[in-house]
């Protein structure tokens, strides 16, 4: 792309990126929550992708490495939903149960299980859409006439 | 005053989801397509619901980029035929059903309640336990992932298929092994 994309692309896309996690770790507290940080975090990856060329992303986040990441944090997700069997909060043990202590509302670590949950749904979101986009951008229609 | 702009960006989205439609250049209608999403992040912005429209805005934003990558890829005019003396039994159809969930429609929405007074006794138990049961300040975030945590973990696993799906189908390694084995 342009010289002048290219130079404000470096500049706004740590922003981004700093948005969309801050957007990811305090989503029980303010506006927005995991999958719209997911979405930023996304974003900018699709960002560098579409500015720098699909080789240079490529280099700094494979796609199937990202596809994975997703995948396990999907896993991590379930497993999170599970923990809730054990009982850690007396008479209740179901899925997805809210089994971590509440602590002082209006701070980062209180919500018991809910922030957990959201930087797992952002991750699960961020990468995920990145690696849709990298593999839409990387395939060839002609790839498999010429094999 | 409020309420007449609100009825201009109806009508802003009603054009453009039908120019969505019919449209046969591809990337015009996703733009179309756009024009409706950004419409409908405005009316949540001026029905003061900020997390619905952080969700649509930048939902939108990506669903964009990404048809616009796969319409690059694939085809960029809808090559489908034009209208033949078949479609007037569809269009008869179409018309039938509309008209028969109109009349419902109109039924059910006299029995709603007031716009703006809601009237549901679920969300006041929310409001209600999210601070002291939950310690979320967050009320959104609250019913999304603890009150009804099983409906976004199904949301979560319908974004996982679906993108595992777009990268079975667009890989490159099976395909070429599947080549050498069945050569015709």
């Amino acid at each position: 792309m342009d010289k002048t994309i290219r130079i404000l692309t470096g500049y706004v896309i740590g922003l981004f990126l700093v948005f969309g996690f801050y957007v990811v770790i305090y989503g029980h507290i303010l506006p927005g929550e995991g999958f719209d940080g997911g979405l930023l975090i996304a974003s900018a990856f699709i960002l560098c992708m579409i500015v720098y060329g699909k080789d240079v992303a490529r280099k700094r986040l494979n796609i199937s490495t990202a596809l994975t990441v997703s995948a396990i944090s999907g896993l991590l997700l379930i497993a999170v939903g599970f923990l809730g069997f054990l009982g850690l909060r007396e008479g209740h043990s179901f899925f997805l149960d809210n089994f971590l202590p509440q602590g002082d509302p209006h701070h980062l670590f209180s919500g018991g299980i809910v922030p957990i949950l959201n930087v797992l749904l952002g991750v699960l979101v961020g990468f995920g859409f990145y690696a849709l986009f990298g593999y839409l951008v990387v395939w060839r229609k002609d790839a498999d006439c010429r094999r | 005053m409020f309420e007449i702009f609100l009825i201009l960006i109806l009508v802003f989205i009603l054009i453009m989801a039908v120019l969505a439609v019919q449209t046969r250049d591809l990337l015009s209608s996703v733009m179309a397509l756009g024009g409706v999403g950004f419409g409908l992040a405005i009316v949540f912005m001026f029905l003061s619901a900020p997390e619905v429209m952080t969700a649509q805005l930048v939902l939108e934003v990506i669903t964009f980029v990404i048809m616009v990558a796969t319409v690059y890829k694939t085809s960029k005019i809808d090559k489908t035929s034009k209208y033949s003396i078949r479609e007037i039994t569809s269009a008869a159809a179409m018309f039938f059903f509309g008209a028969v969930f109109l009349v419902f429609a109109i039924r059910g929405i006299k029995s709603l309640p007031v716009f703006g007074a809601p009237v549901m006794r679920a969300s006041s138990l929310h409001i209600e336990k999210t601070l002291s049961e939950i310690g979320a300040t967050n009320i959104v975030t609250a019913v999304l992932l603890d009150f009804r945590a099983w409906n976004t973990l199904m949301e979560a696993f319908v974004i996982i298929v679906m993108i595992v799906g777009v990268a079975v189908i667009l890989r490159k390694k099976g395909r070429h092994g599947t080549d050498t084995e069945a050569p015709h």
